[in-house]
């Protein structure tokens, strides 16, 4: 029996932290039954649910099984999730169609807008050197590459960015290819 | 003689399997390919555009129509595509009819080629894509547009102008970056183009 603040601090289901992240972004309370309506009658909140069914299949060596869970997740969706990528909790993809994510490594907390992709370059090799990284607490604006680099934590990327090399911690970037603006104010989002 | 179905597809999904890198599975490496739903919307693709030149049109609209819902894949049945076609991730593709792809071609997400349907009849005809060429994501090619064989077309170009053999393009409207070299990987040669940085992985 773990003391009581070690238990309070046991990471929750990765699927739990992404509905709550999506309840946040979208202003719903949670975790309430209303909240949880709200969010479940989104297509964002399902499709990272099967995300997360998909990749929990995979840890468990059923590949067969999640793959015909991702295929579903595209059929349904349009969203397009390598049950292999790395992702941690929190992740929100306000808008699933056209969302691609490779073999690749997001961290907690990122939030993904329309047409996203991370992945490589059609390199071949997943878990290469070339096989992107974004870090935690990023914010992925619509139709935004992630090709190839390590997106520091914290980033925003502006719609339409490119990434083909690295981005610095904490910092807003746009452009193709991406370049630092300025330094990302937590007070303006 | 044109190389039969089975070759056609083998060839296809041994591609694929090149692309995903899970040809090091040995025997089992057209098995493994299939995990990934691109191989799917190829063969079905492929499914399409034989029935389409047997003849057998309303079947080959079904499959045709069966990719867009599945994948999200909207490549038409009358795309003439050499062996070898492999497509990353499926959502969003558009390929229209009668768009000519060389062999070996990758194409990433939502990549748009065909047609440029407008007024203006020099603008009439399809896109010809040289052999070994990479689209990467949200290339954009409409009109008698021919890419050289084993360019690439960087991200979210458009081109609107022939493009020559083995070069790296990009922007909008895209212009030639750099070459593209033998050894290097399509992000390697796309950062070496748009960041002038010719190091990295």
């Amino acid at each position: 029996m773990l003391p009581a603040r070690e238990m309070t601090r046991r990471p929750r289901w990765a699927a739990w932290e992404d509905l709550a992240a999506l309840a946040e972004l979208k202003g719903s309370a949670f975790p309430t039954a209303q909240g949880l309506v709200d969010v479940l009658l989104l297509p964002a909140a399902w499709a990272v649910l099967l995300l997360r069914v998909a990749a929990a299949l995979q840890r468990a060596g059923l590949g067969a099984p999640a793959t015909l869970v991702r295929l579903a997740n595209l059929a349904l969706f349009g969203a397009d999730f390598d049950p292999r990528a790395e992702v941690g909790p929190g992740l929100v993809v306000a808008h699933p169609a056209g969302v691609t994510i490779g073999h690749a490594r997001v961290g907690s907390r990122v939030s993904l807008m329309g047409s996203v992709r991370v992945g490589g370059a059609a390199s071949g090799r997943p878990g290469t050197p070339g096989a992107p990284v974004v870090g935690d607490g990023c914010f992925l604006m619509a139709g935004v590459k992630v090709l190839a680099g390590t997106v520091g934590s914290g980033v925003v990327l502006g719609a339409g960015a490119v990434v083909v090399s690295d981005i610095a911690p904490e910092a807003v970037a746009i452009g193709d290819p991406a370049r630092v603006l300025r330094p990302r104010q937590r007070d303006q989002g | 003689m044109s190389p039969s179905f089975g070759s056609v597809c083998r060839a296809d999904l041994m591609a694929s399997a090149r692309l995903f890198g899970t040809e090091a599975a040995g025997r089992w490496c057209l098995m493994r390919s299939l995990r990934h739903p691109g191989a799917w919307a190829v063969l079905l693709f492929r499914l399409a555009s034989g029935l389409h030149h047997r003849g057998l049109r309303p079947l080959s609209r079904l499959i045709y129509f069966a990719n867009a819902v599945l994948f999200h894949c909207d490549v038409a049945p009358g795309v003439v595509a050499a062996p070898g076609l492999a497509i990353g991730h499926p959502a969003g593709v558009t390929i229209g009819h009668g768009t000519r792809l060389g062999a070996g071609v990758v194409v990433m997400q939502a990549v748009s080629l065909g047609g440029a349907g407008t007024e203006d009849r020099s603008l009439d005809g399809v896109p010809e894509i040289g052999d070994g060429c990479i689209l990467l994501d949200g290339a954009r090619i409409f009109g008698p547009v021919s890419i050289g064989d084993r360019s690439i077309v960087s991200v979210n170009s458009w081109v609107n102008r022939d493009v020559p053999a083995d070069v790296v393009v990009a922007g909008w409207p895209a212009r030639v970056v750099g070459p593209r070299l033998a050894s290097e990987s399509p992000a390697t040669a796309v950062r070496a183009g748009r960041t002038g940085d010719a190091s990295g992985p």
